[in-house]
């Protein structure tokens, strides 16, 4: 009898805790997951790209300078600092491009030269909601401080003229990668800014790196851009597509650069707070984030939770509003060095 | 019947050292939680295979990029590889247990609780691909299932990266119901290695030999056996006795065990804290250490008289309760999963 009584009341037990996983598992795969509603297109340039990929077409059929304009390793670094408080100036989507600026175009940035002028910039808070990113000693969660800083950065650019600036989630929400990267691409964003903050357990380190997503994987892609490129020149019907090729793989090229600027600033910033902090550098990540944009995309862990006097620092409103200005330089950076030599050719 | 065979149970252990499967048809395997990729194409020759696990990976170390994937008891979204490393890890060991043709695969997977608390989503995707339906659960409750322990027990799962604690009240565990530690077997390892080198300056030893000499003679308490080793000096190979070393580094982890384990504990009535106390189960890798569970039981001691036991079989304790709990979940859960 005391055996059936103790059973049943294992039984019973057992029954909760059931129902206790199933739901659990239930709210993680997204049954609540609240859905970022698409917004809606902005305008692009697509003529003006259109007229920069002929003239790179006909520039690449009449023999002349392959790998300027497929490779264009050589980049001047991080020329602006937050010395000059100016605005960048965008191009209006209407303003042709010169042919000329393709002549030696050795130098230039690709956003320059196929007018990827940034208009549409994604701010990714990384985490949100169910997913708290990492939590620091104090209990400082990733998700909050990524989402705080994003809404900083924002509100700095948004002051800028010419930009429009979205971010893929504005309050504590659960939004899966592929959310993030599909908000991107009805965005027709020109640049995806990931935010993150670093976890070091065990070593009581700072550090700042960025990642971006590198052309490695991308080997397939150009590969068959050269293929169709050799022998006779496409007919126009092919066109459009090659130029959807070319414009990817340029944006794609640009990431290490845009990656590159914000390293540098985010690091700048935070040697003013801690002059132990690591460079890390930019590296090349496979980030599921990154890899299905097809804009020059960064993912920049831009201070590390795992790091107690970090921490504390975090929790300070001023540092957080620095690291926000430190990416905002870093991006502006990125944006002047093609203004620059823009001007420069002028 | 057919109903039955149509699905195979499987329960998996992710774990930050060691991964196993305990599967309905009978198979349990286990394999090192490393993933390696060969770094390039002559490498892809030499090895013969496109991924390796386990002892293949260090075996190959010099010829493939590594991943840990769950070392510190997290996925970094991407970084690293670490969410393909686990994907290839499931992959590998379903593969192990051998559905049949046809056959779904429904699978509960135990991870380390901070995994589960931070990147309950990234483990969930890496995992979907392989299994037709699947649940998460953390690593020590899935030990505490294993054992039954549903009601007023307390579960220490000592691995590599992590020590997770998980109180059973006869619910499901919640976030303050689990606690997770660093004070684990890398660190253990880490303060040994940092002790030689200071004891013995002129001697080489790298951390792999430092891991091999804590998995071969690490105890806590006393021990009357002397631990001598072999490490070069200029050169030359020397014997030294680590004794004191192995038994200090070892040690290193207690005081944030016992803290924890007080602080869980005191959070539930007077009544109930003895129950636990009396219910207090050592599983994990560490859990092998000589001498831990009779020092854990002493220092819990001035808190009230407890009673810690060990698990007996530390390598499948996890995937066996994971299988456990599928085979017993109700089908309905299953199908909407
Ligand atoms: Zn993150």
């Amino acid at each position: 009898m005391f055996e059936k009584i103790a059973r049943n009341r294992e039984l019973r037990t057992k029954q909760a805790i059931h129902r206790g996983i199933f739901e659990d598992n239930l709210r993680l795969i997204g049954r609540s997951t609240p859905r970022m509603e698409v917004r809606k297109r902005l305008p692009r340039a697509a003529k003006v790209a259109l007229f920069g990929a002929t003239v790179a077409l006909v520039t690449l059929f009449t023999g002349n300078a392959v790998s300027p304009i497929f490779f264009p390793v050589q980049q001047t670094q991080a020329g602006f600092t937050a010395a000059t408080p100016a605005a960048p100036q965008a191009p209006a989507a209407s303003q042709p491009l010169d042919p000329r600026l393709f002549k030696g175009a050795r130098n230039m940035p690709l956003s320059r030269a196929f007018d990827l002028g940034v208009r549409a910039i994604i701010i990714d808070p990384g985490h949100g909601g169910e997913d708290t990113g990492a939590i620091g000693r104090g209990g400082t969660r990733e998700k909050d401080l990524a989402l705080d800083i994003a809404r900083r950065l924002k509100r700095r650019l948004d002051a800028r003229a010419q930009t429009d600036v979205q971010l893929t989630r504005d309050a504590d929400l659960t939004v899966p990668l592929a959310e993030r990267v599909a908000i991107a691409h009805a965005d027709h964003a020109d640049l995806f800014v990931s935010i993150h903050l670093n976890f070091v357990p065990n070593k009581p380190i700072n550090l700042i790196e960025t990642f971006y997503f590198g052309p490695a994987t991308d080997a397939a892609a150009s590969e068959q851009a050269r293929r169709e490129n050799s022998g006779q020149g496409p007919g126009m019907s092919e066109l459009r597509e090659i130029i959807e090729r070319l414009e990817t793989q340029m944006r794609r090229e640009e990431s290490p650069r845009l990656a590159a600027t914000i390293q540098a600033s985010v690091l700048r910033n935070e040697r003013r707070a801690d002059a132990a902090v690591l460079d890390y550098g930019t590296k090349r990540g496979p980030f599921v984030v990154l890899n299905q944009s097809e804009v020059p995309a960064v993912l920049a862990e831009v201070s590390c939770l795992s790091n107690p006097e970090e921490e504390a620092r975090l929790r300070t409103e001023e540092h957080r509003e620095g690291i926000a200005a430190a990416l905002e330089t870093g991006i502006i950076d990125y944006l002047r060095n093609g203004e620059t030599i823009h001007d420069a050719k002028k | 019947m057919t109903q039955k065979s149509d699905v195979l149970f499987v329960g998996i252990d992710l774990g930050t050292s060691r991964s196993s499967i305990s599967a309905g048809n009978g198979q349990r395997q286990w394999i090192e939680s490393y993933v390696g990729w060969p770094k390039d194409f002559v490498a892809a020759q030499v090895v013969g295979k496109p991924v390796l696990f386990g002892a293949e990976v260090l075996e190959h170390r010099l010829m493939v990029d590594v991943c840990r994937p769950l070392q510190h008891g997290i996925i970094k979204e991407g970084i690293d590889r670490s969410e393909e490393a686990v994907k290839e890890i499931i992959r590998h060991l379903i593969e192990l247990a051998g559905p049949g043709a046809g056959q779904k695969v429904h699978a509960v997977v135990g991870v380390p609780s901070d995994s589960l608390k931070v990147n309950r989503l990234a483990i969930r995707k890496a995992v979907a691909e392989f299994v037709d339906s699947l649940v998460v659960v953390t690593e020590p409750f899935a030990v505490a299932y294993s054992l039954g322990l549903l009601n007023n027990a307390l579960v220490i799962d000592i691995g590599a990266g992590t020590t997770d604690l998980c109180i059973m009240h006869g619910t499901l565990p919640g976030e303050e119901d689990q606690k997770t530690l660093l004070q684990a077997g890398d660190y253990i390892d880490d303060q040994l290695f940092s002790y030689l080198q200071e004891r013995y300056p002129r001697s080489t030893f790298n951390k792999n030999m430092v891991r091999q000499w804590k998995e071969q003679f690490s105890f806590v308490g006393d021990s009357p056996e002397e631990i001598k080793v072999v490490m070069p000096v200029d050169g030359k190979p020397m014997l030294h006795d680590i004794k004191a070393d192995v038994k200090r580094a070892c040690e290193s982890i207690l005081p944030a065990i016992v803290e924890a384990v007080t602080q869980m504990i005191a959070r539930f009535d007077p009544e109930f804290q003895a129950k636990i106390r009396k219910n207090i189960v050592l599983a994990g890798g560490g859990s092998l250490i000589g001498g831990l569970r009779e020092s854990l039981q002493a220092s819990l001691k001035e808190y009230g008289s407890s009673q810690v036991t060990c698990v007996k079989d530390p390598l499948f304790a996890g995937s066996d309760g994971a299988l456990k709990l599928a085979q017993e979940m109700p089908a309905q859960y299953w199908e909407k999963l």
